[in-house]
């Protein structure tokens, strides 16, 4: 029931947001902020919840088709739901002075916008999933289109194809599985856990993979169908930013571990080297494409690309290592880029530019957001302390365990960051002062505690990872997408030198897990 | 004596026609059209209540039968009969005319609907058009009025002139119009003659004109953006929705046309969504989308021909067409009636839109409903309609068709978030435009966008109805 809440508190808040719009800006800010609130109340309660087995909510919906409005929060579920509604609190609080124009609509899209990622990650049965996945398209498409910046409709109209191009052919790889499912004799349903039950042919499985690959592959962004991206960075209200950065991304690999994993596991591990090598590229091409940019969002969002190259290579390392780095670095990269993204919308709001070569010597007016920046740049490169670092040395042990050089390269993939986010901050804050910034404020108190959120998951994520990687493997997670090819050996040196002590705790586990999911790979041959 | 009841519904659409016509003529004033407008509705509900009923007494052989199909799509074309009345003002001159034609049209949409004889087929295509003709034209003080009638009297007699043709050389090969007879004839293992396979393609030709499929398309822009608005929805979406319902129960006809099928499909799923790109008239662009929902439409019918002969699969399409046609249907009609508040006699642009939230911010909201249900993105009715037929399509085997279909839509989604986009996106400076108010609209209008969403989430109510 409490899933169902989570996303009514939503719904109700966008028609009370739509309603004070007539009364006044103000209220429809504080009510937006209550529902947001509430919902994020609701959140750590299935967060709290979970660690006791799953959350489920199931009512039925379509019988005759065999799909239901079946819910389900496990750990690795609370933990995006958690990231989605911190998110959309902190969405609100940085929206207070920035949107000025039709507030009540944009409160409404925001609102529905959660709406839309909510169910997608606690939808267990497939048409509900796509629902969601389509459900966030229109909200987004007016958040950019309307609030956005110089070039708003340009990059909302390419937002909007190349996502929805994408999930055609996610839509027919979902009808193509659950029809093999029905004339198999094995029923009608839509409910994930079934489908995955489908014994599909290698070639079969090869198809659908590629085409659930290809609809979450655009909404990563994985290298070759990035492009929509920066340009949707760049153009978004600084809370569309926000939210598309720090969840809506993390939807493609949500999707990667719940579908296309489970569905077609032999294809995902064919599929495996492919994506490897193109979440390599990624992250090289994010880095050094990121580092050439002149416009502070375009600069952030290239750097997306490249750490969301590393959750793919973790997730498709196949070992617990590379698993369990690849959601850390989605809960981190939500946070610090989030947090990028918003000292960005708090500069331009005062600059009236993004264009790093003006800026400089910044901290001289603006201390407070000069420490804000460079706590964020330094999480970004992945300092000791902060989240990201946890999150890439267990992504780069785990492309240790796969291959040396591989390892070797995502390693050096570091150093990259380091230059791009050590630019970023040099050439806003320090240097010489390029224009008289007189009017130049400091950051507001809502500004303040939007920033200090994120600040303070970062620093807990940094160092207490446990946080992220325990909810993982609360009982039972079917769904760890490891394939059992790395040598134990690997593993057991590793923690002997004690770097990755929960990787020995739950190493008797995963591999137990493991088995789990190779007999139903065995069993689907 | 019972036997006539059946034809019931058409009978009081008919008295109800003539007594509008009559009346309508007799007094012009402002009384005299509010008269005749409610007496339509009375006529309409009578019409309704008479469908639901006619259809439990016995069935002897006859032009037309009521089957569960049939009776759903009689009652939705006299529910838009009913709709249109509601929402759309008696125009100031002749109000007696429109609402005779209305409900003339209604009645070769019925008989369309129920027809069991390719003879009342034609009929009721005839009376449909012959309604529409006039409709089309009914403003024809504006030279586009007159010009959109003419060319839609000429092209659509035209393909009158095939399909007639075309049942010609189905009687000689058949000996019998009959639709059953033709199936028993057919299932016979007699050879099929030459004149038989010509006859099915001119029919096809003539069908294809009547649901303006790629490549008989050509009339529909034009037509649409001369009609008045409300007019090019009855055309864009019951209409179709008629002639479609009609070819239903004649999918044995083309067992061994597949391919032709086929290649019509795929060209106007694709064509329907490219063709629509660059235009600049909302009008002529919600014309596109509907060819291109035509083309997601004949995907069902093509998994219906496949399907021939397996009793629950068929009952599945035919309930997923349904289903299609009904979304379809609300959004269409819903769209081109808020376009219908922008007209003022004169050709309607893109930026025209723009001053739609400004003047009358309930109407742009709706129109959004529409579009986006039309462009078949959740939570609305066009996502759930285009999700079962398509996944009725995969089950008739036909992967491919549904891979080009999905495509065609992808294409689409761009001219509808266009309209989208001059609603919401684009600066209102320098927009003049005149929309005309009327309460009652908004009203039938609000619930329709309700509806829209409320069946995109919970279909069993579209279903209750089969």
């Amino acid at each position: 029931m409490i899933l169902a809440l989570l996303i009514i508190v939503l719904l109700v808040g966008a028609v009370l947001c739509a309603l004070a719009d007539r009364v006044d800006r103000r209220v429809v800010r504080w009510t937006a902020l209550i529902i947001t609130s509430v919902d994020l109340a609701l959140a750590i309660g299935v967060a709290t919840l979970v660690s006791q087995g799953p959350i489920v909510f199931r009512l039925p919906w379509l019988p005759s088709w065999g799909a239901s409005l079946h819910f389900e929060a496990d750990g690795l579920a609370a933990l995006m739901i958690l990231l989605t509604t911190v998110l959309g609190v902190v969405a609100v609080l940085i929206s207070w002075e920035e949107i000025e124009r039709r507030s009540g609509a944009f409160h409404v899209w925001l609102l529905l916008l959660q709406v839309g990622i909510l169910v997608v990650f606690l939808a267990r049965d497939a048409l509900l999933f796509y629902l969601g996945w389509e459900l966030m398209l229109i909200p987004l498409f007016f958040i950019i289109g309307i609030w956005g910046h110089e070039d708003k409709q340009r990059a909302a109209f390419k937002f909007l194809l190349f996502t929805f191009g994408g999930s055609i052919f996610m839509l027919l790889a979902l009808l193509y599985v659950y029809v093999r499912h029905l004339n198999l004799g094995m029923g009608g349903t839509f409910e994930i856990e079934e489908l995955a039950k489908t014994p599909l042919s290698a070639s079969e499985q090869w198809w659908v993979f590629l085409g659930l690959f290809i609809g979450f592959a655009v909404k990563i962004p994985l290298f070759p169908v990035h492009t929509w991206l920066p340009d949707a960075h760049t153009q978004a209200p600084t809370a569309g930013s926000l939210i598309l950065a720090g969840v809506l991304l993390k939807t493609g690999v949500y999707g990667l571990i719940r579908l296309a994993i489970p569905l077609a596991p032999q294809a995902a591990e064919a599929f495996a080297p492919l994506i490897i090598a193109l979440s390599l590229i990624g992250i090289y091409y994010g880095a050094v494409v990121a580092f050439a940019q002149r416009d502070f969002k375009r600069l952030v969002a290239y750097s997306s690309i490249s750490h969301l190259g590393f959750v793919v290579l973790g997730l498709f390392v196949g070992n617990a290592a590379g698993y369990q780095g690849a959601v850390l670095q989605m809960v981190n990269h939500g946070l610090a880029t989030g947090g990028l993204f918003l000292l960005a919308g708090i500069i331009q709001h005062r600059a009236h530019t993004r264009n790093l070569e003006v800026f400089g010597g910044l901290w001289k007016y603006a201390p407070a957001m000069g420490a804000f920046l460079l706590f964020f740049a330094f999480a970004s490169l992945g300092i000791p302390g902060t989240g990201n670092f946890i999150g890439e040395l267990y992504v780069i042990a785990g492309t240790f365990q796969l291959h040396h050089t591989l390892g070797a390269l995502a390693a050096l993939a570091v150093l990259f960051a380091a230059a791009y986010s050590l630019k970023l901050f040099l050439s806003t804050m320090h240097g010489p002062t390029a224009r008289p910034w007189r009017a130049f404020k400091d950051l507001h108190i809502h500004e303040s505690v939007a920033l200090g959120i994120l600040c303070v998951g970062l620093i807990a994520v940094g160092l207490y990872p446990k946080l992220v990687t325990q909810p993982l493997y609360f009982p039972p997670d079917r769904l760890v997408p490891t394939t059992g090819r790395v040598p134990e050996r690997v593993i057991r040196a590793e923690a002997a030198r004690g770097s990755l002590s929960s990787v020995s705790r739950m190493r008797s586990k995963s591999f137990s897990l493991d088995h789990e999911v190779v007999l139903v790979s065995e069993a689907s041959k | 004596m019972t036997e006539y009841l059946r034809y019931l519904p058409d009978l009081l659409l008919g008295i109800g026609g003539t007594t509008t016509l009559l009346l309508g003529a007799w007094r012009e004033d402002k009384a005299g059209r509010d008269f005749v407008r409610w007496l339509t509705l009375v006529f309409l509900a009578l019409a309704g209540a008479a469908a639901f009923y006619a259809a439990l007494f016995p069935q002897g052989v006859s032009w037309i039968v009521w089957t569960p199909l049939a009776k759903a799509f009689s009652l939705v074309f006299i529910s838009v009969g009913i709709w249109v009345v509601l929402c759309e003002p008696p125009p100031p001159l002749r109000a007696g005319e429109w609402y005779a034609l209305l409900q003339f049209a209604i009645i070769g949409m019925l008989v369309l609907a129920r027809s069991s004889n390719l003879a009342a087929l034609f009929l009721g295509i005839e009376t449909l058009s012959l309604a529409l003709y006039v409709l089309v034209a009914f403003r024809y003080a504006t030279r586009t009025a007159i010009r959109g009638g003419a060319l839609y009297l000429v092209l659509a007699s035209f393909a009158s002139a095939f399909l007639g043709f075309g049942l010609a050389l189905i009687y000689t090969a058949y000996g019998t119009l009959d639709v059953t007879r033709i199936m028993q004839i057919q299932e016979s293992p007699t050879m099929l003659t030459f004149l038989g396979h010509v006859g099915v393609g001119l029919f096809l030709v003539g069908a294809g004109f009547k649901l303006a499929a790629v490549p008989f398309h050509m009339w529909a822009p034009d037509v649409y953006e001369a009609a008045p608005s409300v007019v090019s929805g009855i055309i864009a979406s019951a209409s179709k929705g008629a002639t479609l319902a009609a070819l239903l129960p004649l999918v044995f006809l083309f067992t061994s046309h597949t391919t032709t099928l086929y290649v019509i499909t795929v060209i106007t799923v694709i064509a329907g969504n490219l063709l629509g790109l660059l235009e600049q008239r909302p009008k002529r662009i919600l014309a596109y989308s509907s060819i291109a929902h035509v083309g997601y439409l004949l995907v069902g019918y093509l998994a219906l021909v496949s399907a021939r002969g397996e009793s629950t699969q068929t009952s599945h399409i035919q309930e997923a067409i349904f289903f299609y046609v009904v979304g379809y249907t609300l959004a269409a009609l819903g769209a081109f009636a808020v376009l219908g508040q922008l007209e003022d006699g004169r050709t309607l642009y893109l930026r025209d839109l723009r001053g739609l939230l400004k003047r009358h911010p309930l109407a742009a909201w709706l129109l959004m409903v529409f579009v986006v249900s039309l462009a078949g993105i959740p939570p609305t009715v066009g996502f759930l309609s285009k999700f079962y037929l398509f996944l009725e399509a995969v089950k008739a085997g036909h992967v491919g068709l549904v891979l080009w279909a999905l495509g065609g839509s992808a294409i689409g989604v761009f001219y509808y978030t266009r309209i989208l986009a001059q609603l919401f996106m684009s600066a209102t400076e320098g927009v003049e435009v005149k929309v005309q108010r009327d309460r009652l609209r908004d009203v039938v209008l609000t619930a329709t966008a309700c509806l829209t969403i409320l069946w995109g989430m919970t279909p069993h109510f579209v279903f209750a109805l089969l």
